[in-house]
């Protein structure tokens, strides 16, 4: 058995939960109808052993849901008792009787408890103004109770600070909102179609919950795949170490800006990540070369770069014949037009954030630039060299938020076997590809 | 076709036409509902089940339009006339639209898909109405009609879907279309009662939850399709640094997808075979000097390399066995025997499908291992099945040639 710190506040809750659930029997509150008592705590027992996972990564039970669906289907029927029963069972997971955390397991039976009792009160006072009162008034007692009493717990069992702990809370807030709303319309739907309604409901959620997992783990191997990659990158060029994610971090500021769709959002980053792939076909003795490149050397970098144009235009927009997952791409032929210009504008952010992070890095031939400076470089090279959409979307979206890059507030800044020259701001745009020849001093 | 599509309606504006579509539908139901006019209803049901045709879920299978619960909830519903009525004007109503997506021959195939299964589940219910007992209208017995005919329906489908095979579609296997089956069947049952108890507007909400997975699949195949380009951006690097010919890792890709279905591999290996195919040069990269001719003619090396970088990362550890094997004298596996011979057929064939026989048989002779051997055997049948492949595997690799003899890669 494992105790934390925090046995004696999870120990209290437990006295607490108890004692409002004596009172609530003794004053001869109504007890529900059985059939939705006894299906809504399984439902709960099997939601709180099923984290359901999020398209934002963040996972969530939906424990929630099951009790507002208990509270909708009761309705002034001992609503409260009710909820208060269905409750009980939020702690009882797995995962925790595995680890013999017992008193944790009570206590989260008993913030359950005492949750779900206080959101069934808010909604039977609530019901006489409104359906939208009433559930507001659940949702918002759910939450201040469950985040409260979950909080001061981990505070005390992991000696954590409250700040972090709600830094990490804060965003699953809507959530409850979601998982709310669900739970109303779960609970009202079994009120007005009876209880065959829980399978109907309940087979394809866990098939949704499912492939969400699968979509995850998917991303998750994408992620790892491309991680490999850019360490192949940074092996190969440690001059440039950072500037992918930097380059990917720059062009979601522009995506965001833009108010690109989430999924455009997400192979943007991809394709900015993977933009210098071609380094890995250039010799490494070109890339970490001091100074200036040859003509020659040069030609072989330019290569690079068309590498990588290829791969961000025309690669993705060759669609591939093989169809292995389904016929989507049939689908896809017909939106080329789209496609096409999906593809072109990513290309064109890329490009920019890349220039950005160019100047404003230090490089082998070249120290890095203020941050004016190539703020001015790119206004001046926007409507020729660069897209004046994205220029525009990059410098607003940096000084919204007050950051400051290049000469002065670099991250990590690398130590040149040859100090690098001062120079103009002849390099911005192409960045490391440049011609020698092109670069004023 | 593709074109006239795109001159015809730009995205702003298919969208706006479908949610006028949508609208329209809706304002007839309640046009209908208020005036009690039956045509009205049925035209306005149609419309909404054609709608229901063309939202589809991504599935392992294939898309597999949310409108089958429609169609599954009127067949336990209405009358069988009213039901043929309305599937047949969604069917027609649909037509123009799936021409101008998939063409005229994809088209057909899944119009004949749709009335063949439409009839099939019509029958189901009429059947199961005969030899039920109690009023159609009880709940039970409505959901029961549901879902035999949803069963069938479904059945069908899947049937039809192997008869039938739109090119562009995988191979369709229970294993892997089930969620989506059940998922439709139980939104099918939920729609049924929810007119049944509450009318078209519950109905609507009943079908919340079909719309999240369609959401989820979504998702899931968005994702499937952003790793497999990063895959293809991946394996471009040694073709255009020079190392092996351009479009050789897509064109093997093609090949090893095809081999492998052929011997019935299943999906994950399919799609290890595919990645492995793209990925088999990728050693390249981890050379410090990438014009190293005394490496790059190692070829074994590069494998080793390939392997080594591959299972850095844990998704690709398989895949990394399989490329760092790419190149052995006898294998050990059927996805490693298909690794080889689809690489070894594309360096052969390369852009001429004229040499697509004599590679054939060069490789025929080369095999020493059982594996190898029933990989050819494969090879063999696939030629002969499936006249396409070659042709199509070279159109897959042309847009990387033409890339880059436009940029001036190819001279690396």
């Amino acid at each position: 058995m494992v105790v934390l710190r925090g046995w004696p506040f999870e120990v209290a809750c437990t006295v607490a939960a108890a004692g409002v659930l004596a009172a609530l029997l003794a004053s001869g509150a109504q007890l529900p109808a059985i059939e939705p008592l006894v299906l809504f705590s399984v439902t709960l027992v099997v939601a709180a052993n099923t984290e359901f996972s999020l398209p934002s990564s963040a996972e969530i039970s939906p424990c929630f849901m099951a009790v507002l669906a208990a509270i909708a289907a009761f309705g002034s029927h001992g609503a409260v008792l009710g909820a208060a029963l269905v409750g009980l069972g939020g702690g009882l997971r797995r995962s925790l009787v595995r680890k013999g955390r017992y008193t944790t397991i009570l206590f989260d039976c008993s913030q359950y408890l005492l949750a779900s009792a206080f959101a069934a009160a808010l909604y039977t006072q609530l019901a006489h103004v409104g359906p939208t009162a009433a559930f507001a008034g659940a949702v918002a007692g759910f939450a201040v109770i469950n985040v409260v009493l979950v909080l001061v717990q981990i505070c005390l069992n992991y000696q954590s600070s409250r700040a972090e702990v709600w830094s990490d809370m804060y965003p699953e807030l809507p959530n409850y909102i979601a998982f709310g709303l669900l739970g109303v319309f779960v609970g009202w739907l079994y009120s007005s179609l009876g209880a065959v309604t829980l399978p109907l409901l309940i087979i394809p959620a866990f098939i949704t919950r499912k492939v969400f997992a699968s979509f995850l783990e998917l991303r998750e191997a994408h992620e790892a795949t491309v991680k490999v990659f850019i360490r192949a990158i940074e092996a190969k060029d440690r001059y440039t170490a950072g500037h992918t994610e930097r380059v990917a971090k720059y062009a979601m500021y522009v995506g965001e800006e833009l108010r690109l769709s989430a999924p455009n959002l997400e192979h943007l980053r991809y394709a900015a990540l993977l933009h210098d792939v071609g380094k890995l076909a250039v010799p490494r003795s070109i890339l970490n070369k001091p100074g200036r490149l040859t003509e020659e050397e040069y030609a072989i970098v330019q290569r690079h770069n068309q590498v990588c144009e290829d791969i961000l235009t025309r690669v993705d927009f060759m669609r591939s014949m093989v169809g292995t997952a389904s016929d989507r791409h049939a689908h896809f032929a017909v939106d080329e037009e789209r496609e096409h210009h999906r593809l072109v504008q990513e290309a064109h952010i890329v490009a920019v954030a890349d220039a950005f992070d160019a100047m404003t890095s230090t490089r082998s031939y070249r120290r890095a630039l203020p941050q004016e400076v190539a703020f001015a470089e790119l206004r001046d090279k926007a409507g020729s060299q660069f897209n004046p959409e994205c220029v525009d979307a990059l410098i607003h979206a940096i000084e919204r938020r007050g950051e400051h890059y290049g000469l002065g507030f670099e991250g990590a800044v690398t130590e040149f076997e040859v100090p690098p020259p001062v120079v103009g701001v002849g390099s911005a745009g192409l960045g490391d590809l440049i011609p020698p020849s092109e670069i004023t001093a | 076709m593709i074109l006239a599509k795109s001159a015809l309606l730009p995205e702003g504006e298919r969208r706006i036409a479908a949610e006028v579509f949508v609208a329209t539908a809706g304002l007839l139901v309640l046009l209908a509902r208020v005036e009690g006019i039956r045509g009205l209803a049925i035209a306005a049901l149609g419309m909404l089940l054609a709608a229901g045709f063309l939202i589809v879920i991504q599935a392992p299978i294939g898309s597999v339009p949310i409108g089958y619960a429609l169609v599954i909830a009127v067949a336990a519903l209405a009358d069988i006339s009213t039901y043929f009525v309305v599937v047949g004007l969604a069917v027609l109503a649909t037509i123009p639209v799936l021409a101008m997506r998939y063409g005229t021959q994809d088209t057909a195939r899944r119009v004949v898909r749709w009335v063949v299964a439409s009839s099939v589940c019509g029958g189901a219910a009429v059947g199961m109405r005969w030899l039920v007992a109690g009023a159609p209208s009880d709940t039970d017995v409505l959901l029961l009609n549901a879902t035999v005919a949803g069963g069938v329906f479904l059945f069908a489908d899947l049937l039809l879907r192997r008869a039938l095979p739109v090119p562009t579609s995988p191979p369709v296997r229970v294993s892997e279309s089930w969620p989506v089956q059940i998922s439709l069947l139980c939104a099918a049952g939920l729609l049924t009662i929810a007119y049944q108890k509450g009318g078209p507007w519950m109905a609507l909400v009943a079908l919340i939850p079909l719309v999240m997975t369609r959401f989820a699949f979504d998702r899931y195949a968005a994702a499937q399709q952003a790793y497999r380009q990063t895959i293809k951006a991946l394996s471009i690097v040694p073709e255009v640094a020079g190392v092996t010919p351009l479009g050789h890792g897509e064109r093997s890709a093609v090949y090893a997808v095809a081999l492998a279905r052929q011997l019935g591999l299943n999906s994950d290996a399919v799609e290890r075979v595919a990645t492995a195919a793209r990925l088999h040069h990728i050693g390249y990269v981890t050379l410090d000097d990438p014009d190293d001719a005394r490496v790059l003619s190692n070829r074994q090396l590069l494998a080793r390399l390939g392997g080594d970088i591959l299972r850095e990362t844990e998704f690709l550890a398989d895949v990394g066995d399989l490329v760092e094997n790419v190149h052995t004298d006898e294998v050990t596996s059927r996805e490693a025997a298909v690794l080889r011979i689809a690489t070894a057929f594309d360096h052969l064939v390369g852009e001429d499908p004229d040499r697509a026989v004599g590679a054939l048989q060069i490789i025929t002779f080369h095999q020493s291992d059982p594996y190898g051997a029933a990989a050819v055997l494969a090879l063999e049948r696939l030629l002969r099945e499936d006249s396409e492949v070659v042709d199509r595997a070279i159109a897959s690799g042309a847009p990387l040639t033409e890339a880059a003899s436009a940029s001036g890669a190819s001279d690396g």
